[in-house]
């Protein structure tokens, strides 16, 4: 057998703990939640659009609120394993033990799970809802707005961003916390943040401006306007400043992980 | 290129003020089979962890073929395969693929078959080859010990560093972790810490002994065992008592031990450093109350020399 050693590259082992959370999520697992999110996204924007008539949200408008609600929870709830999991089963220390770094670890577990999300929950649900929701005919009456494909891009594009967000505070309380208790409590704080969004500088530096809305009277977020109504998208460089927000969270879970004894 | 497999300079690390390792320093020779040994508590498995990584000493060094770890440590622990004091694996994986998600880990490529067949041959060296595809959190604590063996392995490591290998083990596992080690003999430096001396004395070529968080002895096996006293074993047949007494008064004898086994008595005479052996046999045959039936020097055994050394040290 080869076993030609090369100078480390700059993390030494994400290729082979990638392959190895990939190796886990491919099967049964990815499977299992495409029809999880299939049944959560799809089938409940299918059931209100098509039973119930005194409905505010329909189509689009309703496929972002249900993402808004079931992206954060998801990401949170499965995130918050990534490093608990390895804890509970004393495994950290024997991975540790081989020629990885401790920042590797951290990125594998970021990427892999939100892969494991977005390929699911965000990707497959946005090309079935694109495809099923201009053909349902809606209980309320009212015709499905049919929005341009590039703004439902970019809409898909900042599910991927929450996404990325939400799994970078839980890995990131991962590392701070030993039980799943408050690193849920961390990431539904943050999530209740900007759902109520406080006012315009935090607009402009997260995504509650692009994201807020009925908790603070608003019924339609402006990410809906401008999916919908042809509304620029004032808070954009929110959508900035959450990939920079979920690269400090991530860069918190090294340098509190890259400390930690076993 | 360096000599030495491992090697710690005035390895410390304390948690909070109590200091578990006070001053470590190691050299093991690439290619020996280097025993471990010391009391619960002396530090073992700290320094086993320290030189991996996964605590951070608090003063000294650590060399892995003369890179030093904190510089290096990855690209170190690609030399090193490691086996935990109580091994865990993912539950998820199953024990073939346990194996190959570890070859994973550590650089260079290998042929996706040829590491297959490699797994198979080391689940079959470690008695696992029934359980290849079983999940590992169904495994016993036995099982666990020899899956962990073989992932140490798994890449071919230069060096090995076995937490209390043979622990968990039945006779049987102990006897085949044992033969794994023999022939590993001349290819890859095997550093492993244990309680069962036996086995030490069975395989390893030089040994460490730690007590207090320190190296109280380090050396060859040989060496260990010769001892610093001179010590003779003697069986007798005949009555015994004037001789012991005249044998206990004489100034270069240390210690005289007699017990009685069926017909005659086994004697340990210790002698004074510098004392003058070839007077022993004349000085117990003097007045023709005895018949010699064996006279040898006494064979040390590493429990002797640990008892000695390690007891002599926690006594201070």
């Amino acid at each position: 057998m080869s076993t030609e050693r090369r100078t480390f590259a700059l993390l030494p082992g994400l290729g082979g703990l990638l392959k190895g959370e990939f190796h886990r999520w491919l099967g049964r697992r990815i499977l299992l939640h495409s029809v999880v999110w299939t049944l959560l996204v799809t089938g409940l924007l299918w059931l209100v659009t098509t039973t119930m008539a005194n409905i505010e949200w329909r189509g689009f408008d309703l496929l972002i609120h249900i993402w808004w609600i079931a992206l954060p929870l998801g990401s949170i709830a499965i995130a918050q394993n990534a490093l608990i999991e390895e804890r509970q089963a004393e495994t950290l220390p024997w991975v540790l033990s081989k020629p990885v770094s401790r920042p590797a670890i951290i990125l594998s577990k970021v990427i892999s799970d939100a892969l494991g999300i977005i390929l699911p929950a965000v990707i497959l649900q946005a090309i079935i809802a694109w495809f099923m929701l201009p053909a349902l005919e809606p209980k309320a009456g009212l015709p499905i707005q049919e929005p341009e494909f590039s703004r439902y891009l970019t809409v898909v594009a900042v599910q991927v961003v929450i996404v990325v967000l939400f799994v970078g505070v839980a890995v990131f309380a991962g590392t701070i916390f030993r039980n799943r208790g408050p690193v849920a409590a961390l990431g539904l704080g943050i999530w209740m943040l900007l759902w109520i969004s406080p006012g315009d500088v935090f607009d402009r530096l997260t995504l509650g401006g692009v994201v807020s809305g009925e908790l603070t009277g608003e019924s339609f977020k402006p990410i809906t306007k401008y999916l919908l109504f042809d509304q620029a998208l004032d808070s954009a460089s929110g959508i900035y400043w959450t990939l920079l927000w979920s690269a400090l969270f991530t860069l918190a879970a090294i340098g509190v992980f890259s400390r930690e004894q076993f | 290129m360096t000599d030495l497999a491992l090697q710690t300079h005035e390895l410390r690390k304390h948690f909070g003020s109590t200091q578990v390792l006070r001053s470590v320093d190691l050299a093991i020779p690439r290619h020996s089979i280097y025993g471990f040994l010391g009391p619960n508590g002396a530090g073992k498995s700290t320094t086993m962890k320290t030189v991996m990584g996964l605590l951070r000493p608090s003063g000294g060094s650590i060399e892995v073929f003369g890179r030093d770890t904190r510089r290096y440590g990855p690209s170190a622990r690609a030399h090193i395969g490691y086996l935990p004091q109580h091994p865990r694996f993912h539950p998820y994986r199953t024990c073939r693929q346990t194996l190959l998600f570890v070859a994973a880990l550590y650089p260079g490529h290998r042929d996706r078959r040829e590491l297959r067949d490699h797994a198979d041959e080391l689940l079959d060296a470690v008695g696992l080859s029934d359980l290849a595809n079983r999940r590992t959190h169904g495994l016993s604590g036995g099982e666990s010990q020899r899956l962990g063996l073989a992932q140490a392995l798994i890449a071919e490591p230069e060096l090995l560093i076995l937490d209390e290998p043979a622990a968990a083990l039945d006779p049987e596992g102990r006897h085949d972790v044992l033969e794994i080690i023999e022939g590993l003999r001349g290819r890859t430096t095997v550093f492993y810490s244990t309680h069962i001396l036996e086995d030490v004395q069975r395989v390893s070529d030089r040994v460490a002994m730690i007590s207090n968080g320190r190296i109280v002895a380090d050396g060859p096996l040989t060496d260990l065992l010769s001892g610093d006293d001179s010590s003779w074993t003697i069986r007798t047949l005949g009555s015994s008592e004037a001789v012991q007494a005249r044998l206990s008064s004489e100034p270069w004898v240390s210690s005289v031990d007699v017990s009685r086994r069926r017909d005659s008595d086994v004697w340990t005479v210790r002698l004074a450093a510098g004392a003058p052996e070839e007077q022993l046999l004349p000085t117990i045959l003097a007045d023709n109350q005895l018949a010699i039936a064996e006279f040898h020097p006494s064979d040390h055994t590493l429990e002797d020399a640990y008892l000695a050394i390690v007891g002599h040290n926690n006594e201070h």
